[in-house]
């Protein structure tokens, strides 16, 4: 029997169909990169995302609502500053991923250092670019008191807790003693203990790399393929022979310590940005270390760090190595701000000027003299750190635009 | 995160039998260093070393099957990229040739080398293990 044209059409758009779907299957199983052992034993240590909840045993107030709400409070207040219409939120801007996309921060002078972004905090160690704080309330009080930033004390602290009635409110509820009594350092504790109670709640998002490492991890490679080729090549560099997943370690994408990626330490008029060497020793005079009257653990368990640091010469010029989520949206990059895209970090490592590195960093980093195609792939892996494409803005504000170099506080 | 096995580099890695019966034991799956007539034996005291994140070790340590009498010192480094600890250990002494070594931390994944430094009458002594941390 001779088939009808209706069923000639219908054999030939079934064989369409099974090619297409053939086609389809090929393309999905060549879409994934092979990833060794080692790197994924890294692609695993990039997470899970999010961690546990973090509480700080060192600040009684972490975890507390009370003080979430009035840490938001004076992270937005202008009377916590010396300085006409100054708040914490002038540099750590919510529409940039709480940056200012300046070269360097801007406070009552121009600062030496790229404003830093606070999500993520809870996990981090040591706080600033020099890691002259071991906690994050005690990093809170330092722009608060700076002269060059906020430019406050502790009078004017206490005098906003005083005669503020939520403040003061809110406050004789949580504490044991007045505000009014309270001492110059421990009032500005305070300030600093309620800003931290605030900033732990600022966590990125999951992301594309998150759905690419938890489906790989439960071999679901159909949901790994999804994940951009582009940036899993850039992830096979990041975590194989970039070596980049060493400082970069860990669910935050960052190991706490600290290095000298070759980075100027040069500072206007002459100076010198000393880094984690001028951070530890500040550290240690600090009076809101961990080791400390301020800190609530009475175990001082987690002032271990801080009464154990090595004080090393070679700390010289480093700087504290950052994490990576939301990386895309805190432009411009390094500690002075010096590098104003995502491309141009990635040359800066291709590229790296070995005279410029101590001989211990020497022996990890190396240039890679990537091609541009290698440079692209590392961008994309390094924007997909982010929860929604670049151009985006999330509605929770966690993850915000693509900053765009901004410039003009390059001084 | 797991830790694998040690290797030794300046000393031999012996079973626990073949060590004098006096020597402190540390706990269940120590590891142990012999360099005659000196042993150490050590263990993490979470049983697992983590990366990135500061722990303790408890070690037993002993001299031609005594515990020894002297000065005990622990450090830690990556030879392979020139760099040690950026943390520097406490050791207290909790008993006789037992101690505890607070403040470790291996910054970064990779290839540990652990020293223990002995200091006595008769000198120095120096035993070391290495170990793919991760």
């Amino acid at each position: 029997m001779t088939p009808s044209p209706r069923r000639i059409v219908s054999i030939f758009a079934w064989l369409v169909g099974t090619v297409l779907a053939i086609v389809a299957g090929a393309s999905s199983a060549t879409s994934l990169v092979e990833f060794t052992e080692s790197e994924r034993y890294f692609i695993e240590s990039h997470g899970p995302w999010p961690p546990p909840v973090v509480v700080d045993p060192g600040n009684r107030f972490s975890g507390d609502p009370r003080a979430v709400e009035l840490g938001e409070r004076l992270f937005s207040d202008v009377r916590l500053a010396a300085v006409e219409g100054m708040a914490c939120e002038f540099c750590h801007r919510r529409d940039r991923a709480f940056t200012d996309g300046l070269v360097v921060g801007v406070g009552r002078q121009v600062l030496a250092r790229n404003t830093p972004t606070l999500f993520n905090l809870a996990y981090n160690r040591w706080f600033g670019w020099d890691g002259a704080a071991d906690s994050l309330w005690a990093q809170s009080i330092r722009p608060i008191i700076a002269q060059a930033e906020m430019n406050a004390d502790a009078g004017i602290v206490r005098r906003l807790f005083e005669t503020d009635p939520i403040y003061r409110t809110a406050l004789s509820g949580m504490l044991e003693i007045p505000v009014g009594e309270l001492g110059d350092d421990a009032v500005l504790a305070l300030a600093g203990k309620l800003l931290a109670a605030f900033q732990e709640t600022l966590v990125t998002p999951r992301t594309p790399f998150d759905e690419f490492r938890d489906a790989l991890l439960s071999a679901d490679m159909a949901r790994a393929a999804r994940y951009p080729l582009a940036a899993q090549r850039g992830l096979k560099l990041f975590t194989g022979e970039g070596q980049c997943s060493l400082c970069h370690f860990g669910p935050s994408f960052t190991n706490g310590e600290f290095a000298n990626i070759g980075i100027s330490h040069m500072i206007p008029n002459d100076g010198v940005d000393r880094g984690r060497l001028a951070g530890m020793r500040k550290l240690k005079e600090s009076v809101f270390n961990l080791t400390g009257p301020f800190n609530d653990d009475v175990t001082r368990a987690n002032a271990v760090g801080t009464r154990q640091l090595r004080f090393r010469h070679t700390a010289f010029g480093e700087f504290r190595v950052p994490g990576l989520r939301g990386v895309a949206a805190t432009a411009p990059y390094m500690h002075n701000g010096s590098l104003a895209t995502l491309e141009e970090v990635v040359r800066h490592y291709s590229e790296l000027d070995m005279d410029r590195l101590h001989v211990h960093g020497g022996q990890i980093l190396r240039p890679l003299h990537l091609s541009d195609e290698q440079i692209g792939d590392l961008v994309a892996f390094l924007e997909s750190l982010g929860a929604t494409p670049p151009g985006n803005t999330s509605q929770s504000g966690q993850v915000i635009e693509k900053q765009q170099y901004d410039g003009h506080a390059e001084q | 995160m797991k830790v694998r096995p040690w290797y030794v580099v300046l000393s031999m890695l012996v079973p626990s039998v073949a060590t004098a019966d006096d020597c402190p034991r540390p706990g269940e799956g120590a590891r142990q260093l012999v360099s005659e007539p000196y042993v150490v034996s050590f263990v993490a005291e979470s049983g697992v070393i983590p990366v990135g994140e500061h722990f303790t070790i408890v070690a037993g340590v002993c001299r031609a099957g005594m515990p020894f009498v002297g000065d005990v010192q622990v450090s830690a480094d990556m030879p392979a990229h020139g760099h040690g600890m950026n943390y520097r250990p406490e050791v207290v002494t909790l008993g006789p040739g037992r101690y505890r070594v607070s403040g470790m931390m291996f910054h970064m994944p990779g290839n540990w080398r652990l020293v223990f430094t002995l200091d006595d009458e008769t000198g120095r002594h120096v035993l070391a293990t290495e170990s793919d941390v991760r």
